[in-house]
């Protein structure tokens, strides 16, 4: 059998590289690759939601596009009935085990951990940078500080959110980061 | 400086030389020139040779409605930009152009001869003539026409330079700053939120830089310009946008803008992206964008010399340079004369002004007198003479419908004239505006919107500087009215088509599309042919269709048309404008999707591994995949083979990451399943897999995949690798509208997983010291069961499939996992000859099983039956999606095409996919086709080609040879069974 002590063997690679070209001189923003990270998919009906919540200690958010962040994890609220659970790469069996807590209905709960890797734009210049590829209006009434939305860059589906002002979070299916880097990337250069 | 340059005149900086170079000799201009002014000021207006003729050419306008000055903008061998327009590039020191469309050169052009025969060219005469004997069309007409029509030649080299594109919305945008455009743009900066206002030129102005006398609000009109736009450059909530076009106006106030960035400047002085596209959402939406000056129709109006008189107004006024220096005037609108006296004041001869309309403005006389300009109205042009510029016009007096055929023949260097104004509604029509026609200006103007839009000044119609420019202010919420001396009389000639002439009509040249070299003549000719609509004659004649989508001829083509139509204009229509208003380059619509960025090509975590060691790929969908692993020199027919023993033989690894899988929870998982697919799935135990097959309502095949139970309420789908987007979206269809009741919820894994297929007798000794928690026998984990276990101490899910016939696992672990399982595997695998292979190596092996690949031996007209799966549907089941039409009678009838193996006689034959199957080899041509072969390959373990196609009633053809027509030969072949290998299962479950 295969030993515990070999089991660190396996070496994670989120597949995604930060080339020289997104690191310029005098460039307005900071792009950086999110570590990994437990991430979940869930799904409870709407009138279900106030229970859960209560049930598992999960803020849920419960307005579209919104998100909320605890000591457990960032969650976003992108329909109805769907959430994305963003939470430390070790807490995977903590937000189980919470939402277990939940009895009274059904509901799913997925891991998608490894189905997305997520970037940071920060400074001036990133709101900018979502605009090279993303098509919605960034201005801070029309986009306020801590909403989401699944969107596009240009031809890939992305996951929008705004922690700051200045900041934009954005989780990306793990095929499609190259893609929206390079288009990133281009838009850097071209800045 | 040259005779031609008015140093007093124009916004062009007389102490700033420009020194540039056009068809290789070097000239001097001004900062602030564009080529076409420096040209002029030069005495040159022989620039190119036209399309289809290659007649001289001038310049005929100053702007971007300029038809017959293309030239070849020159940055370098790689940055060579064609059909670039003379009046819009704007001059640097060291520019360089070229003409084009000549050969030996501009002077002396061979390929002039088509001018004489231009009895031969008539219009369509492709589409005549050439036509006969037609294979000559691809190998004669066809190159020869390309060679010696057209443009300048596209530089081979890749493009170097780097583009840019963003996305920006605005609560007003405002396309044009002429003087409505900037009184809208002040308006709207001061009601609040964002103001955007762009303009194609590289000076913001428009018309007003061209009429240094104005006055508005008692300033002189460049002091009132300049002080508007240091007001908006100030404001925090404008940005102005010069040398930026608006080339497309779309759905929901979204707009293409492609701004220049970097081509006016010395090419050590252009840094950063040439051109950017701005993809611009407004909520309102203001359209300033002018009106372009007509051309007149008469014999020689193409001759270089012969201008626009609105364009010889704007090189005085604007550039300083005067286009020649005794000009004749032919108008039949008044806003020639204002041209006329402008040269005139600037000590300009002017020759005479023939005006076709018998009465015009006693003001216009008045002043006509006072300058001592000879007037002649109720006359019109029948001729010009000069080889490359204009010497002489001949004009002859109009008697009611007769022309008088004494002709009067006066000395000219250049000759100006004026059709009346055509409003610019290109972006408007982009929008879906409806236009009405206004018979007192015979020209289209905006009626009702179809977008948050509104049209003000000239492109509405409204030609008074002060009307347009309270237009402008109204429309962004102002009140402004301006003081504007608007008293100078601006009517016209209403309908115009051709200028009257006594010469014959068939035998003359009175140009109407300048850059397609289309004639009055040509257009009569097509209605005489029977063309009744516009979009008709503008197909047959080409006019309107160049370049500059007939910015000048349009009109005038439409009015020619309706009057040999003997039609009202409205009546024959207007043709569709369409994006971009003028050309752009690739460049800026490619934006940041350049290199990498050009698509998305989507990797697994084990692509980096598969490239490393050479693996040739294919595009499957979205995904690359390697198709096999070619090792020293094979090729891939070696490659396959070797890859696919070694897999039967010992042990094949490959990466399966790219199947689609869809997480299905919920209590109502396994009857969710039910419906969507085939196959029973209530009593699937736990830990157990099966095939599913997926049906449209139509019945026939869309997906397949093996289907896991990790628990009572929790399901791993798979789905093919191109299905996995359609076959969820299709599951939500369902789930949303027919049975949201049901308590069962679908996530996409796709990607969650990285996916590594093991497959060959030794498959199960590799992964054993790997697999944490089950015991991998037979018994305890048969073929097609499922476990959730650790892998190299990872959450794992582990299956039990085969989709080679040999013992075969898949194991999923998280995806950025992928690379290291693989190469753990790899490594530990040496002692086995471990293998890896790719998807051609899957098909391989797959086909010797018999198993289909949806799409390949399924074509969406393949019914479960069709494809020999009946044992696939749940025969007890009420229902699922598609069993309705599985009864359809065309379904149940005889002849359709079904799967069946094939055996060439020949087993080294191997036969070509896509090829065509008849029953007999003896037939005429068209023979009865009675299917075709849907996989193809060599099956080393077989030593013979096999082959799976669909025959009509193949089933119950089993042994029968059928043949395969090709073009050197009839193969002969032997229908048997779809299953070539292992018929029995046998090798699933070695131990």
């Amino acid at each position: 059998m295969f030993s515990d002590a070999d089991s660190g063997s396996l070496k994670l690679d989120q597949g995604v590289h930060i080339g020289d070209c997104l690191r310029l001189p005098d460039q307005r923003f900071d792009l950086n690759l999110v570590d990994e990270r437990s991430r979940f998919c869930l799904r409870v009906r709407e009138t279900h939601v106030s229970a859960f919540a209560k049930a598992s200690g999960l803020a849920l958010p419960t307005q579209v596009g919104t998100t909320r962040q605890d000591e457990n994890a960032l969650i976003m609220c992108l329909s109805p009935d769907e959430w994305l659970i963003i939470a430390a790469s070790e807490s995977k069996d903590l937000i189980k085990r919470k939402t277990d807590q939940f009895k009274s209905a059904p509901f799913s709960l997925v891991d998608v951990s490894h189905r997305n890797v997520a970037f940071t734009l920060r400074g001036e210049g990133a709101a900018a940078m979502v605009n090279v590829g993303c098509p919605l209006d960034l201005d801070l009434k029309a986009f306020p500080v801590g909403k989401c939305t699944r969107t596009i860059f240009e031809r890939a589906e992305i996951i929008l959110y705004r922690p700051a002002e200045t900041e934009f979070h954005i989780e990306v299916w793990r095929s499609f980061a190259p893609y929206v880097l390079s288009v990133l990337s281009n838009g850097a250069q071209a800045q | 400086m040259s005779q031609y340059r008015r140093t007093k005149k124009g916004r062009v900086d007389s102490r700033q030389q420009i020194s540039f170079s056009f068809d290789g000799k070097t000239y001097q201009g001004l900062k602030g020139d564009t080529l076409a002014s420096a040209l002029l000021a030069n005495g040159v207006h022989l620039v190119g040779r036209s399309f289809k003729y290659h007649r001289p050419r001038g310049i005929m306008a100053a702007g971007s409605d300029e038809a017959n000055a293309l030239v070849a903008f020159d940055r370098g061998e790689a940055r060579v930009t064609p059909n670039m327009r003379a009046t819009t590039l704007e001059l640097y020191d060291g520019f360089k152009a070229q003409s084009q469309n000549n050969w030996p050169s501009l002077n002396f052009d061979v390929t002039a001869i088509n001018d004489r025969l231009s009895a031969f060219f008539p219009a369509g005469f492709y589409n005549k003539t050439f036509m006969w004997p037609k294979s000559f069309w691809d190998k004669v007409y066809e190159p020869a026409i390309r060679a010696t029509a057209g443009l300048g030649p596209a530089p081979k080299a890749a493009d170097p330079d780097k583009y840019d594109a963003n996305y920006t919305h605005c609560e007003t945008l405002i396309v044009g700053a002429g003087p409505a455009g900037i009184a809208a743009a002040r308006a709207a900066a001061k009601k609040g939120g964002r103001v955007i206002l762009v303009d194609e030129q590289g000076e913001l102005g428009g018309s007003l830089l061209s009429a240094p006398d104005q006055k508005i609000d008692g300033q002189p009109a460049w002091d009132w310009l300049a002080e508007s736009l240091a007001e908006l450059d100030a404001a925090e909530n404008v940005t102005l946008m010069p040398r930026t076009t608006a080339i497309g106006y779309y759905h929901d106030n979204f707009l293409g803008l492609a701004e220049r960035l970097t081509d006016h400047l010395p090419e050590d002085a252009a840094e950063g992206p040439r051109e950017r596209l701005h993809r611009v959402w407004a909520q309102e939406v203001i359209l300033a964008t002018g009106a372009i000056e007509r051309p007149l129709v008469f014999a020689g109006n193409d001759r270089p010399g012969v201008m626009l008189a609105s364009a010889a107004q704007t090189f005085l006024n604007r550039y300083g340079v005067a286009v020649g220096e005794k000009i004749a005037v032919v108008t039949g609108h008044d806003s020639a004369y204002k041209a006329a006296f402008d040269l005139s004041d600037a000590d300009i001869e002017i020759a005479v002004i023939v005006d076709c309309r018998a009465q015009v403005d006693q003001k216009l006389i008045a002043e006509a007198e006072k300058r001592g300009i000879s007037l002649r109205t109720g006359h019109t042009v029948t001729a010009t003479k000069g080889r490359h510029r204009v010497k002489s016009i001949t004009i002859n007096k109009v008697n009611g419908d007769q022309v008088d055929p004494a002709g009067e023949t006066l000395e000219c260097d250049a000759l100006i004239m004026s059709g009346g104004w055509t409003p610019s509604v290109h972006l408007w029509s982009h929008s879906k505006g409806s236009l009405q026609w206004r018979d007192d200006i015979a020209a289209y103007v905006p009626d009702k919107p179809n977008e948050n839009a509104i049209c003000v000044g000239a492109c509405n119609g409204d030609f008074g500087i002060g009307a347009a420019m309270a237009a402008g202010a109204k429309a962004a919420g102002g009140d402004h009215t301006f003081d504007v001396d608007d008293t100078w009389p601006w009517t016209g000639a209403g309908t115009l088509e051709i200028l009257p002439t006594h010469r014959d009509e068939s035998r003359i040249k009175a140009f109407v599309d300048f850059q397609n070299d289309v004639t009055a003549k040509d257009i009569r000719l097509a209605v005489r042919e029977g063309f009744k609509s516009i979009e008709h004659i503008k197909r047959y004649t080409t006019t309107g269709m160049a370049t500059d989508q007939g910015k000048t001829s349009n009109l005038n083509g439409l009015q020619i048309a309706a009057s040999a139509l003997g039609r009202p204009v409205p009546q024959v229509g207007l043709t569709t404008f369409r994006p971009p208003y003028t050309p752009t380059t690739y460049g800026a619509l490619a934006g940041n999707n350049g290199g990498a960025a050009f698509d998305v090509v989507r990797k697994t975590s084990i692509d980096g591994w598969a490239e490393e060691h050479g693996a040739v790929f294919e595009p499957v969908g979205l995904w690359r995949r390697a198709r096999y692993f070619p090792r020293d020199g094979e090729d891939m027919h070696q490659a396959v083979a070797r890859e696919g023993k070694a897999t039967r033989d010992s042990l094949g690894i490959f990466d399966a990451s790219t199947l689609g899988k869809i997480e299905v929870v919920g209590p109502d998982a396994a009857e969710f399943l039910n419906r969507m697919y085939t196959n029973p799935w209530t009593k699937l135990g736990v830990g157990r897999c099966r095939y599913g097959l997926m049906l449209g309502e139509d019945g026939y095949i869309m997906d397949d995949g093996v289907i896991g139970r990790l628990a009572d309420d929790r399901f791993h789908v798979t789905t093919t690798t191109g299905g996995a987007p359609r076959v969820l979206a299709h599951m939500e269809d369902y789930l949303q509208t027919e049975w949201p009741d049901l308590d069962v919820w679908l996530t996409s894994i796709t990607e969650q997983w990285a996916v590594i297929a093991l497959n060959g007798p030794n498959a199960r000794k590799l992964i054993e010291p790997f697999v944490e928690g089950v015991d991998l026998s037979s018994d305890a984990f048969p073929h097609m069961a499922v476990r959730e276990c650790k892998v190299c101490g990872i959450d794992a899910r582990l299956f039990r499939v085969s989709f080679s016939g040999e013992l075969g696992f898949e194991i999923n672990v998280p995806a950025h996992y992928g690379r290291a399982l693989w190469e753990t595997l790899y490594a530990a695998g040496q002692q086995y000859d471990i293998t890896p292979y790719g998807t051609e190596v899957m098909h391989v092996l797959r086909a010797e099983k018999g198993f289909i690949i949806v799409g390949q031996d399924t074509d969406g007209t393949v019914t479960p039956y069709d494809a020999g799966m009946s044992w696939a549907i749940g025969k007890k089941k009420k229902d699922f999606v598609g069993k309705r039409s599985l009864a359809r009678p065309d379904i149940v009838a005889e002849g359709r095409k079904q799967l069946v193996g094939l055996m060439t006689k020949n087993p080294k034959t191997v036969l070509e996919e896509g090829a065509q199957i008849v029953m007999t080899p003896n037939q005429s041509i068209p023979m009865e086709m009675v299917g075709h072969v849907t996989s193809s390959y060599w099956s080393e373990t077989l030593g013979h080609s096999i082959a799976l196609a669909l025959v009509a009633d193949g089933h119950d053809l089993k042994g029968q040879t059928i043949y395969v027509p090709m073009p050197d030969e009839m193969i002969e072949a032997e229908i048997v069974d779809t299953i070539f290998y292992d018929k029995q299962g046998e090798q699933l479950n070695v131990f």
